[in-house]
C-alpha cells in the first residue's frame, strides 16, 4: 500500500516544515521590506540633511532673490569671497526657508511624498531655539528618521567691524605691531597716537579703520565690547573720529557694551559713505591685556543678546526629522 | 528494511525541505550584505572626510605657494617667465606630498591642480582643482574653483614687481614694510630715456599687499590737507585698476598686463624746499605708469603736495585721470 502510517507520519513532518518554513519566509521577506524601506527614508534624511548643511543651494545667493521659483535651498554660510562655509549655517537663509518651507522642501531636498520638520537647537541654551518648520502629526507613522547634526550658525547674524587681538599678540605673536599706521601720527605729542608695544611693556595706541554706509546705520546697531567684560587696565580708553575731522574725545570702557551709533552718526554728517577709526588706548601691559570688538548686530537686537561670544558661530543642534 | 515506500518519503522529504535551506542560506546572505554596507558607509565617511580636509588646505597650501614664489622673485629679481605654470607645478608638487600621507591609511588619494589664473577679484587667485579619493571600491570626486586671498591671511604676501624691473639698475631694498629704491628706480627710468627720472631718487613704495579702505576712491581727496591719501600712503595700500598689473603678470616682471589688476603709489623722496611750482613734471607717480617700459606708457604727472611739516615737503606727481580716480583737484 502506498499510503501507509509511515507516509502519513512523513507528511505530517513535511507539512509542519513546510509550514514553519512559509512563516519565515513572510517575516524573513517583511523585514527586508521594511529594511530597505527604512533605508531609503534613511538616505533622503541624510541626503536632505547634507544638502542643507553642506551646500550653499543653488543659486549661492537665493536668500536674496524675491522669488524662490526654481531655487534649490541649501543653508551654507559664504564669506565676501564667495568662500563656503561647510557647517557653518546661514542664519539669513534660514529665515527665509522658515518663510517658504514647504515650496523650498518639497520635491527638492525631500521627496513630495515625505513630511519632514528642522528645528535648530542652540547649544547655548539662553538662546532660543529657532523652529524653522515644527509641525506634530507623525504619531501615526511607523517610520520616523531624525538627522542630528552639530553645526556652526551665526545665531544673531553679527559682523566684526573691528577686532583688536591684543590677548594673542601680547602672548604669542613675534614681531608684528598691532594697528595700522594712524591718521593722528601726523599730529604732536599725546595726540600722535604712538602704537602700543606689548613685548615692550609701552602704553600705546592701536587704530584700524572701518567703512561705514548710510544703510548700514539704518540696519545695523554698533557696539563696542571688550573681552574679558571687566578690564584691568586702568589707562584704557577709546575713541573714533575720521580722518577728516580728527578728535581727541576720549571714552573709558564699561562693563556693559556700548552703542555708538549716534556717534558714528554725528561723526559721518551728511556723507552717505565715510571711513572711520577706531583708536584704543592700552597700558601696553600684557597682564592686563583685553581684546576689543566693534561689532555690528542688526537693527533692534535686544541687548540682553549683545554679546562677545554670539560675535562668532555658535554651536548649534541641526534636528531634521522625516517620515512619510 | 526500507521499502520502496520508503525511497518516495526520503524524496518528498528532501524536495521539501530543500525551500528550507534556501531560506537559511538567503538570510545568511542578507545579514552579510548588511555588515558589508555598514562597513561601506563607514568607508565612504572616511573618504569623504578626507576630500573635505583636503578642501579646507588647499587654500592655506595655495597662499604658501604664492608666497614662496613670490619671495622667490624678491630675493633674486629675476620674474617667472610664466607664473600661472610654474606657480601650478609647484602647487602640484606641494598637494603630490601632502596626499602621498594618505598612501599609509589604505586610500588613493589624488589632487590635480586643473588652472591657476586672476580671479574676478584682483586680490584673489582663482584654482580649479580636482580631488580623487579611493578606498577600496568606493570612490569620491570633487570639482573645486577657490580663491585664494592676496590680503587676508596669517602672514602678507609681498609685490615682486619693483625687484624685478630695478634688477641690473642697482636693486631694491626692504627696510621694514618699505621697499626703498636708492638710485635704482631713477637709473631705471633713465635707461629708458624717461624726463625728469631723478624726482624718484630715493623714491619709496609699500611691500605687502593691502587692501585700500578709502573706497571709493575718491574719498582720498576728501580735504584740502589731502589726509586721507596720507594715511593711504602711510599704510601702503593698493588700489584696485583696470591699467595695473595683476599679482601672476607681476611675478612675471609684467607692468602693466590686459588682466584686471592693482596700483600703487610710488613716492618720490621728500624734499627740503617747496621748490616745486606747478609747472615741474615728473612721471606719474603710479606703479603701472612708472613700470609701463612697452611703447610710450610712462607719462607725466605734475605734483601734488600731500603733507608738510614745515621743513620736509611731500609730493606725489599726478595725471588728470588718476587725480580724477582718487578725488583730487585736475590740474
Amino acid at each position: 500500500m502506498v499510503f501507509s502510517i509511515d507516509l502519513m507520519l512523513a507528511l505530517i513532518i513535511i507539512t509542519v516544515i513546510l509550514g514553519v518554513s512559509a512563516d519565515a519566509m513572510d517575516i524573513a521577506s517583511s523585514k527586508i521590506e521594511d529594511y530597505s524601506y527604512g533605508n531609503s527614508l534613511e538616505r533622503i534624511a541624510q541626503a536632505g540633511a547634507d544638502m542643507l548643511v553642506k551646500t550653499p543651494g543653488n543659486p549661492e545667493n537665493w536668500e536674496k532673490f524675491p522669488d524662490i521659483n526654481g531655487v534649490t535651498p541649501g543653508l551654507s554660510d559664504m564669506d565676501l569671497n564667495k568662500k563656503i562655509h561647510s557647517n557653518v549655517i546661514s542664519m539669513v537663509k534660514v529665515k527665509r526657508l522658515a518663510a517658504n518651507y514647504d515650496t523650498l522642501m518639497g520635491g527638492k531636498v525631500i521627496p513630495s511624498h515625505c513630511k519632514s520638520t528642522l528645528v535648530i537647537y542652540p547649544v547655548d541654551q539662553s538662546l532660543k531655539p529657532i523652529n524653522v518648520k515644527n509641525i506634530g502629526g507623525n504619531d501615526s507613522s511607523t517610520e520616523v528618521f531624525v538627522e542630528n547634526r552639530t553645526v556652526l550658525c551665526n545665531y544673531l547674524n553679527t559682523t566684526e567691524m573691528v577686532f583688536i587681538n591684543a590677548r594673542d599678540q601680547a602672548w604669542l605673536s613675534p614681531q608684528k605691531q598691532l594697528g595700522d599706521e594712524c591718521p593722528h601720527s601726523l599730529l604732536n605729542g599725546n595726540q600722535a597716537h604712538k602704537k602700543a608695544d606689548y613685548k615692550k611693556r609701552e602704553a600705546g595706541w592701536v587704530c584700524y579703520p572701518f567703512g561705514v554706509t548710510e544703510d548700514m546705520l539704518n540696519s545695523t546697531d554698533f557696539y563696542i565690547m571688550t573681552d574679558p567684560t571687566s578690564i584691568e587696565d586702568p589707562v584704557a580708553m577709546w575713541m573714533i573720529d575720521r580722518p577728516e575731522n580728527r578728535t581727541d574725545n576720549t571714552k573709558f570702557f564699561q562693563k556693559n557694551p556700548i552703542l555708538i551709533n549716534g556717534m558714528v552718526e554725528g561723526i559721518m554728517g551728511t556723507n552717505s559713505t565715510a571711513v572711520l577709526w577706531m583708536h584704543v588706548y592700552s597700558s601696553g601691559n600684557p597682564d592686563n591685556a583685553f581684546n576689543t570688538h566693534l561689532a555690528a548686530f542688526p537693527k533692534g537686537t535686544p541687548f540682553e543678546d549683545v554679546k562677545v561670544q554670539y560675535l562668532t558661530p555658535q554651536p548649534c543642534y541641526f534636528v531634521f526629522k522625516v517620515w512619510v | 528494511m526500507m521499502d520502496n515506500k520508503g525511497y518516495i518519503m526520503s524524496l518528498s522529504s528532501f524536495f521539501l525541505i530543500l525551500p528550507a535551506f534556501l531560506l537559511v542560506m538567503f538570510l545568511v546572505d542578507v545579514s552579510a550584505n548588511e555588515a558589508h554596507l555598514q562597513e561601506t558607509t563607514l568607508n565612504s565617511h572616511d573618504v569623504v572626510g578626507v576630500a573635505t580636509d583636503l578642501e579646507t588646505n588647499l587654500p592655506l597650501i595655495g597662499r604658501e605657494v604664492l608666497r614662496n614664489k613670490s619671495l622667490e622673485v624678491v630675493c633674486s629679481g629675476i620674474p617667472l617667465s610664466n607664473s600661472r605654470k610654474d606657480v601650478k607645478e609647484e602647487f602640484q608638487n606641494r598637494m603630490n606630498n601632502y596626499c602621498s600621507k594618505y598612501a599609509d591609511k589604505g586610500m588613493l588619494v589624488e589632487c590635480i591642480i586643473l588652472d591657476v589664473d586672476n580671479s574676478y577679484d584682483p586680490f584673489c587667485v582663482e584654482v580649479k582643482s580636482i580631488i580623487n579619493v579611493e578606498k577600496g571600491t568606493l570612490k569620491h570626486n570633487v570639482n573645486l574653483t577657490q580663491n585664494i586671498s592676496l590680503t587676508n591671511g596669517s602672514f602678507p604676501i609681498y609685490d615682486p614687481l619693483p625687484f624685478v624691473k630695478c634688477r641690473g639698475h642697482g636693486g631694491a631694498t626692504i627696510k621694514g614694510e618699505r621697499i626703498f629704491y636708492g638710485s635704482s628706480l631713477a637709473n631705471y627710468l633713465q635707461s629708458r630715456g624717461i624726463k625728469n627720472y631723478g624726482a624718484y631718487e630715493n623714491a619709496t613704495s609699500p611691500l605687502s599687499i593691502k587692501k585700500c579702505p578709502y573706497d571709493p576712491y575718491i574719498m582720498h581727496g576728501n580735504t584740502n590737507e589731502l589726509i586721507n591719501l596720507k594715511n593711504c600712503i602711510d599704510n601702503g595700500f593698493y588700489h584696485e585698476s583696470n591699467d595695473g598689473a595683476c599679482f601672476l603678470c607681476r611675478l612675471e616682471g609684467k607692468g602693466i598686463c590686459s588682466h584686471y589688476g592693482m596700483e600703487i603709489f610710488i613716492i618720490p623722496a621728500a624734499t627740503v624746499s617747496s621748490c616745486l611750482n606747478n609747472s615741474s613734471t615728473a612721471p606719474s607717480s603710479v606703479d603701472h605708469v612708472i613700470f609701463n617700459d612697452t611703447g610710450n606708457g610712462t607719462y607725466s604727472g605734475h605734483p601734488i603736495l600731500y603733507f608738510t611739516d614745515g621743513n620736509q615737503y611731500f609730493n606725489l606727481y599726478l595725471d588728470d585721470s588718476h587725480r580724477q580716480k582718487y578725488g583730487m583737484p585736475i590740474f
